[in-house]
């Protein structure tokens, strides 16, 4: 180059433009079409384009034009010749006379020559075709010299960079996607699986057919009640779902038994936590407390419960919410030797045994949520579809609800007042 | 009269029209008076000034617009001229070529116009 200091500033000033533009994060079609500009503007060139390769299309499709008017091709397809010999020729330009050698010129030689396509530069990054510039004339109408391919080569490896970090961009973006969705299938297949696990649990006791999953919903309204997040809800839900898992190695006779179980097959019976437990342990559930729940939802806030007599804080909440869950729904159900209770009993049950069986503060969110249903406060209708129509005379429950919340004011720090 | 795209002081006779390019020839201001020149074309006139005298600086953008303008006026067929430049500018434009392909104006002088053509 003839050491001009407006010429060294200027291509200086379009190299620094380019790095710029290429770190920049703002939008890829708008980083191309300023790239051509300085490209263009750094050494007069008349008009050109910036293509990216599509591999799977095999063709150029381009980004950003300058004055090659509306009748120029956006896409170009090239063939698998072209392409390895793009390859081969790596980041040089090739001139229009050389460039006669490739199908896609030849194939497009009438609209190249008129538009003086002079310049075709492939832009490879790690030996792979990303894409290509075509450049005009220089406004000058002298050819190309070394210094001038020097600046183009220097710029169209910027611009190579920056398609390759799009194309990686793009692939990272359709991998996450994929990731997305399989882990979306996965939750699908997670939540089937608990159903089906709480059908076969179901399955073993021709009395309590839907007991889990009805305790999975009882578990899931209060959780929701307590201002749980929706995984934590969800997570809950699956607890009460799998609370007696252990129940599938108790002989089917014993939970079967069509009269009051006698006390060897209820030391039977009471083993299904603890068994519940090891199965459950060893699956890696995305909730945490699920073996919890099945191992200590038999144990009671007085101390009186089983397997291990825990009281108070010591059993985890999770199984404090699944033991009032599972309970309500056993009061709630006829059982092969008692007819299920009234509503109003088992509410009344509910208020004596808070602070024995139950944690008060459970059994005030679960009156609660019932109480929003009752009442109309919501148009939830949960505990309906969940106790069946006529079981629940609303005119009772409403008042009934309201006492209770009013007796247990001491533990759930809330006041209602009686209708 | 002419309602112009974006803002930008122009001055008409006739069917010519005097484009005053800004400070500094960069993107935004490329931007500005290729939109103009373009819309002065289309609407039928057939010579434009570009008038350089507040210009101080023109980055390499600012040269590709101005490429474009040439480039669409010779599609037009209209003639266009560059008028004061300083000197720095013309040094620019003479280094690029861009001089032998449009009729320039030379340096903040109006009594000294040279015709490069």
């Amino acid at each position: 180059m003839k050491a001009n200091p407006y010429k060294f500033i200027h291509t200086f000033e379009a190299l620094a433009g380019i790095g710029q533009e290429i770190a920049n994060r703002h939008s890829f079609n708008e980083m191309i079409r300023v790239s051509l500009h300085l490209l263009l503007g750094s050494l007069a060139i008349m008009r050109g384009g910036i293509a990216r390769y599509l591999p799977k299309e095999h063709e150029f499709q381009f980004i950003a034009v300058r004055n090659l008017g509306d009748d120029f091709p956006l896409s170009i397809p090239i063939s698998m010749e072209d392409e390895r010999d793009l390859t081969c020729a790596g980041l040089r330009g090739i001139e229009a006379d050389q460039a006669k050698l490739l199908c896609f010129f030849q194939q497009n030689y009438s609209i190249f020559e008129k538009k003086k396509i002079e310049l075709i530069v492939p832009l490879i990054v790690r030996s792979e075709l990303v894409g290509v510039i075509l450049l005009g004339e220089k406004a000058s109408g002298e050819p190309y010299d070394s210094t001038d391919l020097d600046v183009i080569c220097a710029i169209s490896r910027h611009i190579g960079v920056g398609i390759h970090q799009r194309n990686i961009m793009i692939e990272l973006e359709r991998k996450a996607e994929e990731n997305r969705k399989l882990y979306e299938n996965l939750q699908v297949t997670y939540k089937d699986t608990i159903k089906a696990f709480a059908a076969a649990i179901d399955s073993k006791d021709k009395y309590t057919e839907g007991h889990s999953e009805r305790v999975g919903k009882y578990t899931e309204i209060i959780a929701e009640e307590l201002g749980w997040d929706e995984k934590c809800c969800e997570g809950a839900a699956v607890a009460g779902y799998l609370h007696d898992v252990g129940k599938l190695v108790v002989d089917r006779s014993i939970i079967n038994a069509p009269y009051r179980i006698n006390a060897r097959e209820s030391a039977e019976l009471s083993k299904h936590p603890s068994i519940g437990y090891e199965i459950l342990l060893p699956i890696h559930h995305p909730f945490v407390d699920v073996p919890l729940a099945a191992k200590y939802h038999h144990e009671r806030v007085d101390g009186r419960g089983y397997p291990e007599g825990l009281s108070g804080d010591q059993i985890p909440f999770i199984a404090r919410i699944v033991n009032l869950a599972d309970s309500f729904d056993a009061m709630t159900t006829d059982r092969p030797y008692k007819h299920r209770r009234s509503f109003e009993e088992v509410i009344e049950d509910l208020r004596r045994n808070a602070g024995k069986q139950f944690d008060p503060s459970l059994v005030v969110a679960f009156c609660n949520a019932m109480l929003n249903e009752f009442s109309g406060e919501t148009n939830k209708k949960r505990f309906s579809r969940l106790l069946g129509k006529g079981y629940v005379n609303t005119s009772l429950a409403v008042p009934l609800l309201r006492k209770i919340l009013n007796d247990l004011d001491g533990t759930s720090g809330m006041t209602f007042i009686a209708s | 009269m002419v309602e112009l795209e974006v803002p930008l002081s122009v001055f008409l006779e006739g069917r010519e029209v005097v484009v005053y390019v800004e400070n500094y020839l960069n993107k935004p201001s490329g931007d500005r008076i290729e939109k103009v020149c373009l819309q002065f074309l289309n609407e039928g006139y057939r010579k434009l000034i570009l008038d350089f005298r507040e210009t101080e600086l023109v980055n390499s953008i600012g040269v590709s617009f101005l490429l474009g303008i040439i480039d669409a006026c010779e599609r037009h067929g209209s003639e266009l001229v560059l008028t004061n430049l300083n000197e720095n500018v013309f040094n620019l434009f003479e280094l690029l070529g861009i001089t032998k392909r449009v009729k320039v104006d030379f340096i903040e002088d109006e009594s000294s116009t040279r015709d490069l053509h």
